[in-house]
């Protein structure tokens, strides 16, 4: 005990080391190759991740993370949207149209159960546009591959702000009009039962 | 709970699986060994208390504190609930070179719960705030909003974020402003505010998320 009668303690391992032994931690990528980032819209091609109704989990994200590749910046900045209510179903008279459908990674690599989750990092359309929830604070400007400027880490950590119960996407946008700059872009979520709370 | 207590150089036991009897253990300082199991905030997340408060997409012009129209949440008199604000994001949208100057937090006592004529708040158009969980928010948030002068805001602490005059169209790297906020509690009849010591140019996006704890039984 402290000198103020508070418990004192150290961690053992590193953040979500426990569920990501238990197979509860996935992570989420586009190609090595990336892609554009672009405004929300039914036209989608945004990199989401859906908790399809009756899935049985929330997804909790943890961390998002953006690697440059290639190609001009226009100055805006990155947001999340999401749709509600958007089932389970793919469809014409679905809230999501199309689907291009890639299993993420299970963080305990080689091992661990499959995702509940849908995760597209490529083709999707919907009939809504998706809904703005929040800015996650990265602001881009007109930097080029070609400008001389300092490295630059593009990370957002979320705490458990978020949790995504079954029936809901989220999606990574710009607010800005499409830009030509390329990134890679990896998510890290857990998935958990849901659990009873009072 | 049973602690079994180290000794330095003896590592105590550990790996016990599940549905056994599990011990609790200390390091070599006898400090108890944990382990953050999710996000910070997730225990309240998942309760639905938390709670993200966003201007729109196309953003706000930041502005120097005044009476009007800025990023505001009041937890209003009466609200059975104290506002924790948890995390604070901000992105630019567009805008000419800035004007020097910094992000801060300012705040309001005595804004009662009333909008009107002779009360604290002459206008508040509310924005609701984003939750996935279903509950309705105490708080109260908009962007559009009149407060009679004899409330005027007063700074509360900087952000620690500030600009030169860079513009979104200079060539640099791209910037991530994403911060935890700590120890601010918002008591009911109280409003947090967001804004610029001076008029800074750039059109920017805010979310803040925050908890709506109950009122606690405070010695």
């Amino acid at each position: 005990m402290g000198n103020s009668g508070e418990l004192i303690v150290q961690a053992l391992n590193g953040r979500y080391y426990e569920q990501a032994l238990r197979g509860n931690v996935f992570i989420y990528s586009t190609a090595a190759a990336g892609l554009a980032l672009i405004v929300a819209a039914i036209t989608g091609n945004h990199p989401s991740i859906w908790n399809p109704t009756g899935s049985g989990y929330n997804f909790i994200p943890i961390s998002m993370t953006l690697g440059y590749v290639s190609g001009n910046n226009a100055p805006g900045s990155l947001a999340l949207f999401y749709t509600a209510n958007a089932g389970s179903a793919i469809g014409t008279a679905a809230p999501v149209v199309t689907w291009t459908n890639v299993a993420p990674v299970n963080a305990l690599i080689g091992g661990g159960r499959a995702s509940a989750m849908k995760w597209s990092p490529a083709i999707s359309t919907y009939t809504a546009v998706p809904t703005w929830l929040c800015t996650l604070g990265i602001s881009l400007f007109t930097g080029v591959a070609a400008t001389a400027t300092t490295p630059f880490q593009l990370r957002y950590d979320f705490d458990g702000t978020v949790v995504l119960p079954p029936g809901n996407a989220l999606h990574l946008t710009s607010i800005q009009a499409t830009t030509t700059a390329v990134f890679t872009v990896t998510i890290i979520g857990m998935e958990l039962p849901i659990p009873p709370t009072a | 709970m049973n602690v079994t207590k180290a000794r330095a150089g003896v590592p105590t036991p550990h790996l016990t699986g599940d549905g056994t009897q599990a011990t609790a253990r200390t390091e070599n300082s006898v400090a108890l060994l944990a382990a953050e199991r999710n996000g910070s905030f997730y225990e309240q997340t998942v309760r639905g208390n938390m709670f993200c408060f966003s201007t729109a997409a196309a953003g706000i012009v930041m502005a120097a504190a005044a009476n009007t129209n800025e990023f505001c949440i009041w937890n209003p008199a009466g609200s059975g609930v104290l506002f924790v604000p948890s995390k604070l994001n901000w992105a630019t949208v567009s805008g000419a070179a800035a004007i020097a100057g910094a992000l801060q937090l300012y705040t309001q006592v005595g804004m009662a719960s009333a909008i009107g004529t002779g009360a604290p708040f002459s206008v508040f158009t509310d924005i609701a705030p984003a939750s996935f969980l279903g509950k309705t928010p105490k708080c109260r948030f908009s962007t559009t909003n009149t407060t009679t002068a004899a409330f005027a805001a007063a700074f509360g602490a900087s952000t620690g974020w500030s600009v030169y005059q860079g513009r979104p169209g200079t060539a640099m790297v791209p910037v991530v402003f994403s911060q935890r906020l700590h120890g601010v509690v918002i008591s009911p009849g109280q409003t947090l505010r967001i804004c610029a010591n001076t008029a800074m140019a750039w059109t920017a996006v805010i979310s803040l998320w925050g908890i709506e704890v109950p009122y606690p039984n405070v010695n």
